[in-house]
């Protein structure tokens, strides 16, 4: 161990710079990892603390069939569920809060003070109780102005309690009731969108509170549930709660939360596994590096190597230097990377602080993969040179004679790389989708990275073939001389041309999966540009109003009408059943131009017929699963005066939809007691309901008006009605779309100027080797600036040779991740060919490529003859 | 009676060819070599005879397709290659025509190497190596490189490493064969009494005559065979290039 210590610290210090550049290449490699870790990291995190606001962090819930409270006894049963990582219960309950503005000193004034009556305000608040302790998990829950609270006698109010009763923060309220008297005081409030004159007023408060308040011990309004994202159950929610609804007694329903019906579940684990791809491609991509610079290195040290063999080195001591050499170069690149990573990351969240308000966020994962990968690339990277290494024999130390590389040895090259290629290709078909991805990452990745590396000089081969010959007379080079250098040394350049790949594999395969992913899942949330919507109805003269404003190109009008389905038994007795469904009638030509309906069962083009002559439904999936109905049954809807009989047409999900109901608080306002919905004709609604108000109409907006103008025309049209910018929703899915290809972008161009440090140590490593080619060159004539045109020139096929290869390796990426996605994610995509950024991905690497040659080329033309000849 | 101690050097029916293009070129046709006693014995013939096959198969660097190669009692045919890296480290001394140090070690370090191969103890092979340099006339350069160094100093520094473990047998591949002749010349003395000083056997291809005239017996090869042995007693350069050209023309 010694003495491959002693050879390798010997070999390191004789070639000081072309190591550090090897270090250099490892230490970005490590900061990428470690800043994209702590980047997507931070991200996420803001993303999810919006997400949480807008949609909340609940998976699924628990809620009584009618909406009425139930017994949480069952609560810690639903926490030993397996994959439940949380769960928690809120109650909702009205109370009548008093507060006098201006008191006496420590004193509460009895209700019948006649001073108090003057300044004592009352109001009857909706009380949304919550386990302090699940307020920061499950979202939906912040302080806009103050804090959240964090014990009993402490509540968050929103705005409108705090006008009604005029209790800023710091306020001190008293509950109106029968019994021991209770205090709160106002340690925040929060902001909500306003819906009009039904809307009242809310506070947050402790259900421990709020259960001795309203005299409610044991009872809660909905149980809401955060599953374990890494166990294997739970992965997916839908057929989670399908499985596990049998464990809850009757009258209670399980049902996925809106995080889950619109998707964004899916796109919060598909930025993680996103990460854990990157890692192991950057770290491939150094490994590469380190390999190709190492073993030239050994190519170049190779006489070195045989007469240290000569005088009794065993080739276990040389295989060990190399390692060593490797581990030593590559840990000290990983370990300065870490820091550097994590600054590069805290500029970014500084620079974009507006759309990553969470501020840092330091991934252990990053940290260790950073590290362990560049130990694991210092390794795997060294391998094949220590293997070389040892193969040497000691009677090279004597030989004079150059070797000329076979043909045989690039085809088996070749074969071997279209083997592992072909083998990556083969994981695909195994049959489980959990399976296929670790493989993928553990064998399938490396393969196809090992397999198109392998390929590189035959590729070479081909394209030196090929553009030798025009590249060769843009460098101004005699004829032959190119294609004869390059063919010289194959594997040497066609290597150093495979660790270039990885960086346009990144940018095709993330353009290709990113472009997908845009068009196909962002196409599809799509929605209106505006809603207007008023609790108490729109009618259809204001309907009309509406619709006649100069800036509304299109409008369709939604009515939301509680019905019941008839014929359901509740307590035992038929007939009794309050309204559980709010059947939502569209215009459906009108409601398809503006919002995608996902459809999970039938058919559009016979279920929309239907629709429009008043004899079918859609219904929600939730709908399906609480009754045990399919496509193609009858149920009986009524609204308590007359029931006709409806076709189940389809089974759909409005994503769209569904974010802007949750988002607008409509939801809550109007669907607290309906667990599920159906959609109907609006024309059906208006003949056999007689209703013919809208709750909502949907806008397409002109382009050229600004929201605020939206608004400010709307509320003068008509006083009461409330708008709220859809094309803001829009906004924040674009600016998330727009920003992960920006990052990955980013992560490609970081790849290519990695694979530009091996670049340029393997071309000033090559230039050294041929040292005495280069003085013959001078020596018969040829100018000074000859050799340095020739190493550029090497270096351009060397660029193309990379490109070619990762334009190759990044459709086979895509390809694989249009698989993922769909069997892990349930994401559709399509695999696309994204022509231009392959364009500028060819034409950046190619002019990286030389560019790294230049130096080392720069330095070859000042160096004179007799120097390069006395070297050989 | 006292039994005759086995030679320093055998060679018995060594053959030995190479794959050349498509054919095969034989470097060593059967050749039989014996020398009994330390000295120092050159080994001269034109290019292509064989000469620096032979010294690759008495130095471990390669096998002999057939026959028996013996060194200071190591039989070589029938070693495996760990036995024969152990042989090369401890068991014979070899210097190259061009030096072949070790660049970024200095000349005291390019001395210790083998013994650092060999898991000795550091301080114990920095004092042999002094030691040795010293009596080298390189005390005072033990820390130079050897781009500092002049190409006399730097073979000697190659003498100093073959001489670290003290083996019986030293081989020289033309050794002066980038020297200047009074820098030859100090090396070829150098060698003659380091073989009769320490009774060691050095063996020197070479294609001086001068060089011959400071060895014991000189062995002419020519086409994979020995053609001719004389002992050097007395004779000049001039006459002993007269002798091998002699033998080589009468080998037709």
């Amino acid at each position: 161990m010694r003495a491959s210590w002693h050879i390798a610290l010997s070999g390191l210090s004789a070639r000081p710079v072309r190591n550090l550049l090897l270090a250099a290449a490892v230490l970005l490699a490590s900061s990428l990892v470690t800043a994209v870790a702590c980047g997507i990291g931070s991200a996420r995190r803001s993303v999810e603390a919006r997400l949480n606001r807008i949609i909340g962090a609940t998976d699924a819930r628990i809620l009584e069939e009618n909406g009425n409270r139930f017994d949480d006894s069952i609560l810690d049963e639903v926490r030993a569920w397996p994959g439940v990582e949380a769960a928690g219960a809120r109650l909702f309950s009205s109370i009548t809060l008093v507060h006098e503005p201006v008191a006496p000193r420590g004193k509460v004034p009895a209700d019948d003070a006649p001073q108090a009556e003057e300044t004592r305000r009352r109001a009857v608040i909706q009380a949304r109780g919550i386990d302090l302790d699940t307020l920061a998990r499950f979202g939906q829950v912040a302080a806009d102005r103050g804090r959240l609270p964090s014990a009993d006698n402490e509540v968050l109010v929103d705005s409108m309690t705090v006008r009604m009763l005029e209790a800023p923060i710091g306020s001190t309220l008293r509950l109106q009731r029968f019994g021991a008297p209770m205090t709160f005081i106002v340690v925040g409030e929060y902001d909500r969108p306003s819906l009009g004159m039904l809307q009242r007023p809310e506070l947050i408060i402790s259900r421990a509170a709020l259960t001795e308040a309203t005299d409610r011990a044991g009872e809660a309004s909905v149980i809401s549930i955060i599953l374990d994202e890494d166990d294997p159950s739970a992965s997916d929610v839908v057929a989670w709660c399908a499985a596990n609804a049998a464990r809850l007694p009757e009258g209670l329903l399980l049902e996925p939360a809106e995080l889950i019906t619109t998707g964004y579940d899916r796109q919060v684990r598909s930025s993680n596994m996103g990460f854990l791809l990157a890692s192991v491609i950057a770290f491939l991509a150094c490994s590469f590096i380190v390999a190709t610079g190492m073993t030239t290195a050994v190519v170049e040290q190779e006489r070195l190597m045989a007469i240290v063999r000569a005088i009794g080195a065993t080739r276990g001591q040389l295989f060990g230097a190399q390692v060593l050499s490797g581990l030593i170069i590559c840990g000290a690149g990983g370990i300065v990377g870490v820091p550097v990573g994590v600054a590069l990351a805290g500029l970014l969240v500084w620079r974009f602080g507006e759309w990553l308000p969470e501020g840092l966020s330091i991934e252990p994962l990053g940290v260790i993969l950073a590290v362990a990968g560049a130990a694991a690339a210092g390794v795997g990277g060294s391998i094949y040179p220590a293997w070389r290494a040892s193969r040497v024999t000691p009677l090279e130390a004597l030989a004079a004679r150059a070797r000329v590389p076979t043909s045989r040895g690039l085809v088996i090259c070749g074969l071997v790389g279209a083997a592992a290629v072909a083998a990556q290709l083969g994981l695909a078909l195994l049959p489980n989708p959990q399976q296929r991805f670790w493989a993928y990452v553990v064998i399938g990745l490396p393969l196809a990275h090992v397999g198109w590396f392998l390929m590189a000089p035959a590729v070479l081969t081909a394209l030196a073939f090929v553009a030798a010959g025009a590249v060769g007379r843009v460098f101004a080079l005699p004829r032959g001389l190119l294609r004869a250098a390059l063919s010289a040394t194959p594997f040497r350049a066609g290597f150093t041309g495979g660790a270039l790949m990885v960086g346009v594999a990144i940018l095709v395969s993330s353009w290709s999966n990113g472009t997908s992913l845009l068009e196909d899942w962002v196409g599809r949330i799509r929605f209106a540009d505006g809603f207007v919507f008023r609790v108490t109805g729109i009618s259809a003269r204001e309907q009309q109003i509406v619709s006649d404003l100069p800036f509304v190109t299109a409008s369709c009008p939604i009515s939301y009408l509680p019905l019941r389905v008839e014929g359901e038994a509740r307590l035992g007795v038929v007939g009794y059943a309050p309204p559980n469904v709010v059947c939502i009638g569209f215009d459906p030509d009108r409601f398809f131009a503006m919002t995608t309906l996902d459809w999970k069962e039938g058919e559009p083009e016979t279920a929309i017929p239907l629709l429009r002559e008043g004899a079918g439904v859609l219904v929600a999936e939730q709908f399906l699963i609480a009754r045990g109905l399919g496509v193609g049954d009858t149920i009986r809807l009524g609204n308590g005066r007359s029931a006709f009989d409806f076709q189940i047409a389809g089974v759909v999900s409005a994503a769209g939809l569904d974010i802007a109901t949750q988002f607008f608080g409509v939801r809550s306002a109007y669907l607290e007691h309906a667990i599920s919905c159906v959609f109907m004709d609006f024309a059906t609604v208006r003949e056999r309901f007689g209703s013919d108000e809208a709750t909502m109409i949907q806008l397409s907006l002109d382009p050229a008006v600004d929201d605020q103008i939206v608004a400010e025309a709307i509320a003068e049209a008509l006083p009461g009605v409330v708008f709220s910018s859809g094309r803001a929703i829009r906004r924040i899915i674009d600016e998330l779309g727009g920003v992960m290809l920006a990052v990955s972008t980013g992560v490609a161009v970081a790849a290519l100027l990695l694979g530009c440090f091996g670049v340029g140590n393997v071309i000033a490593a090559g230039i050294h080797a041929r040292q005495h080619e280069f003085g013959v060159l001078r020596a018969i004539g040829g100018t000074r600036w000859l050799p340095a045109r020739l190493v550029c020139a090497e270096a351009v096929i060397i660029g193309q040779t990379g490109a070619a290869v990762g334009t190759a390796l990044g459709m086979q990426l895509a390809w694989m991740s249009v698989i993922l996605h769909r069997d892990l994610l349930g994401l559709p995509m399509r695999l696309i060919f994204p022509v231009v950024p392959t364009a500028l991905g060819w034409i950046t690497v190619i002019a990286l490529a030389a560019l790294a040659a230049l130096p080392a080329a720069w330095a070859l033309s000042r160096r004179a003859p007799r120097e390069l000849l006395g070297s050989g | 009676m006292v039994p005759p101690s086995p030679p320093r050097v055998l060679l018995h029916d060594v053959r030995k060819s190479y794959a050349s293009g498509r054919g095969r070129v034989t470097a060593l046709r059967g050749i039989d070599l014996v020398i009994d006693e330390p000295g120092f014995y050159a080994i001269m013939g034109p290019s292509g005879s064989g000469k620096s096959t032979l010294l690759h198969l008495l130095g471990g660097l390669d096998r002999p397709d057939s026959g028996r190669v013996c060194v200071a009692e190591h039989q070589l045919e029938g070693m495996s290659e760990a036995e024969l890296t152990t042989f090369r480290r401890r068991g014979v001394g070899i210097v190259f025509q061009q030096f072949n140090l070790i660049p970024t070690l200095s000349a005291i370090d390019n001395v210790m190497l083998p013994g650092v191969l060999d898991g000795r103890p550091r301080q114990e092979l920095r004092a042999r190596a002094r030691d040795l340099l010293a009596r080298l006339g390189l005390a005072n350069r033990d820390h130079h490189r050897p781009d500092a160094l002049s190409g006399g100093e730097q073979q000697r520094v190659a003498i100093a490493r073959a001489l670290l473990f003290a083996p019986p047998v030293i081989l020289a591949d033309e050794p002066t064969g980038n020297l200047d002749m009074a820098s030859s010349d100090l090396l070829w003395t150098m060698l003659e009494q380091i073989a009769a000083t320490e009774r060691l056997t050095v063996v020197m291809v070479t294609h001086e005559p001068a060089a011959a005239t400071h060895c014991r017996r000189v062995f002419v090869l020519r086409d994979g065979l020995v053609a001719d042995t004389f002992d050097v007693d007395g004779i000049d350069a001039g006459e002993l290039a007269h002798r091998a050209q002699r033998t080589l023309r009468a080998a037709g």
